[in-house]
């Protein structure tokens, strides 16, 4: 909502406002026609819009006029940047991104200028007073909406943070004794505990013999992650299961060789296909699941 | 007010009993599955080495309830002490055949873990694990 | 004999039931040694499922039995350890390397008698 200052310019501007709305209101339908077609070439805000109905639109439109008439004449400023804070956190729910809706702002700024250059054309005192309340309008409505996107953006993020590490560790039993672990984002010290517990337990329940943990969708790679991946085939392995850790990017093989990992501590392959087969080659029994990783593969 | 119990070590079956206590004590602070079992680990190294290199101490086990659960465990002992406590902390350090991997490997399985030794005066050890929660 | 082994065609398999003492594992060892020379077996199982915990000390005990009992012609298979006391071993920086592990029972015998793992 605005501030103290906000409120201060708004009330030093009295006049302007209500020159400024003298023009308005007359071309008010004519702007907001403007708008529109902005919002045409705008896909995201125009998604938005085509999900109602022109009754609607029309409502919408007759309540904001009403509004703003209530805040210049009658200085009920609060619930016209209520409904302006409530656009901001419609557009941040709707995944609107900052881009989608400025120019829509700047589009009321440009409109409504035109008009008033027409309309005051011979009377400068009242077009600088008029120009003057537009530029304090835009602004604090901008600055008002742009607050109530921020925040809600930044709780809808936290949400998704929190819905994704809720979600089980997703544990595939592809064929009998195998299992894949496609890890994806990014991982803390507890979600690498969390994980390790829960595969641990997959293992028992799908009683496997081989596991294969792809690691493409982990954006770095730290000595952290690494450790959690050692531990995990380390205690896999008491338990009688071969580890393998696919998706490993040149960028992160470069990360843990200057982070010193032990090559013979982790069986890692660079694609899950190839970890899929060492798996199934454990499976079968022909090779020692960890030699067959480590061994010099002849060129293919 | 924190609830402590404590137990006194001197034989290879109090050894036993300390880890059955702490484990019972750390379910009811609320710890899962797979803590329950690096806390009964931990316990079970201090406690042995209170049986094999001092010949008795005592065991406190405490809740803790600081704002966070936590269970704390207080392993004293009247033994030697450690000449070393750097040195005895390092992997792989032995007096005797059978010191191995104890203390440092009971450091890795707890949130806290701090140990004071004296020569001729005995050794201290204070363990503390958090309950895991998720972050808001 | 606190632990209970049995002899399964070439193989034998001991379940630890619970903690073991210092002499109660020294007791085991002594036993499955002699077992091992009596009927000239060629593997054994030992299964730790009912051990809720496997600290340094249990840890390097299963390790000198299998050493015994590979000096005496027979290869150790330890099963079962729970998920919760892998971790705490992993954590802890112990393993049971040289040792083979299986999952459960099943495995461990399919281990030995293949020389690799089951299918």
């Amino acid at each position: 909502m605005p501030d103290q200052a906000s409120r201060a310019r708004i009330a030093e501007q009295e006049e302007g406002f209500k020159a400024l709305w003298a023009v308005y209101d007359q071309h008010y339908d004519d702007v907001i026609n403007q708008l529109m077609q902005r919002v045409a070439a705008l896909p995201e805000l125009a998604a938005l819009l085509s999900a109602m109905s022109p009754e609607e639109l029309a409502a919408q439109r007759d309540r904001g006029k009403e509004r703003l008439r209530s805040a210049i004449e009658e200085g009920h400023w609060d619930d016209y940047f209520a409904a302006s804070k409530a656009d901001g956190a419609k557009y941040a729910r709707a995944g609107l991104s900052f881009t989608a809706w400025t120019p829509l702002l700047f589009e009321f700024r440009i409109a409504v200028t035109e008009r008033l250059l027409e309309a005051y054309r011979d009377e400068p005192e009242s077009l600088r007073q008029s120009l003057a309340a537009l530029n304090t309008l835009g602004d604090v409505a901008f600055a008002v909406l742009g607050q109530a996107y921020l925040e809600e953006k930044e709780r809808v993020i936290d949400d998704q943070h929190s819905a994704i590490r809720e979600l089980a560790t997703p544990i595939l039993s592809v064929r009998p004794g195998l299992l894949i672990l496609p890890l994806i984002g990014v991982i803390d010290s507890q979600r690498a505990a969390q994980i390790t517990e829960d595969l641990l337990q997959g293992i028992v329940e799908h009683r496997a013999r081989a596991v294969v943990i792809d690691i493409t969708g982990v954006p770095a790679v730290d000595s952290m992650v690494a450790n959690h991946l050692i531990q995990t085939a380390e205690a896999a392995g008491l338990m009688g299961a071969e580890v393998f850790v696919s998706g490993v990017s040149t960028a992160n093989a470069l990360t843990l060789v200057r982070i010193g990992l032990d090559p013979r501590r982790l069986n890692t392959v660079g694609d899950l296909q190839s970890a899929i087969e060492y798996a199934d080659r454990v499976l079968l029994g022909d090779l020692n699941g960890h030699a067959a990783a480590t061994a010099a593969e002849p060129a293919r | 007010m924190t609830t402590t119990t404590t137990l006194s070590v001197r034989l290879e079956s109090d050894i036993l009993a300390a880890r059955q206590h702490g484990r019972e004590v750390a379910e009811q602070v609320g710890f899962g599955g797979s803590d329950l079992a690096l806390i009964a680990t931990a316990i079970s190294e201090v406690a042995r080495n209170i049986v094999v290199h001092a010949g008795g101490g005592a065991i406190l086990i405490s809740e803790l309830a600081d704002g966070r659960a936590g269970i704390e465990i207080v392993a004293r002992d009247d033994g030697p002490g450690i000449l070393d406590v750097d040195l005895a902390m390092q992997d792989g350090y032995s007096t005797v055949a059978s010191l191995g991997l104890g203390l440092p490997g009971a450091r890795r399985l707890m949130d806290e873990f701090t140990i004071e030794s004296q020569e001729g005066h005995g050794t201290t050890v204070v363990m503390r694990k958090w309950v895991r929660t998720q972050p808001v | 004999m606190s632990v209970p082994i049995l002899k399964q065609g070439p193989f034998l398999i001991a379940t630890i039931q619970a903690a073991l003492s210092d002499a109660e594992l020294q007791a085991l060892q002594d036993e499955l040694s002699e077992r091992v020379g009596r009927h000239r077996t060629r593997g054994v199982v030992i299964d730790v499922g009912a051990m809720d915990v496997l600290d340094s000390f249990a840890t390097r005990s299963l390790r000198v039995i299998a050493d015994v009992l590979h000096l005496r012609g027979a290869k150790t298979v330890i099963v079962g350890v729970q998920p919760g006391v892998a971790f705490a071993m992993v954590r802890m920086g112990l393993n049971l390397q040289g040792l083979s592990t299986s999952l459960d029972l099943e495995g461990g015998l399919a281990l030995l008698s293949n020389g690799h793992r089951s299918s």
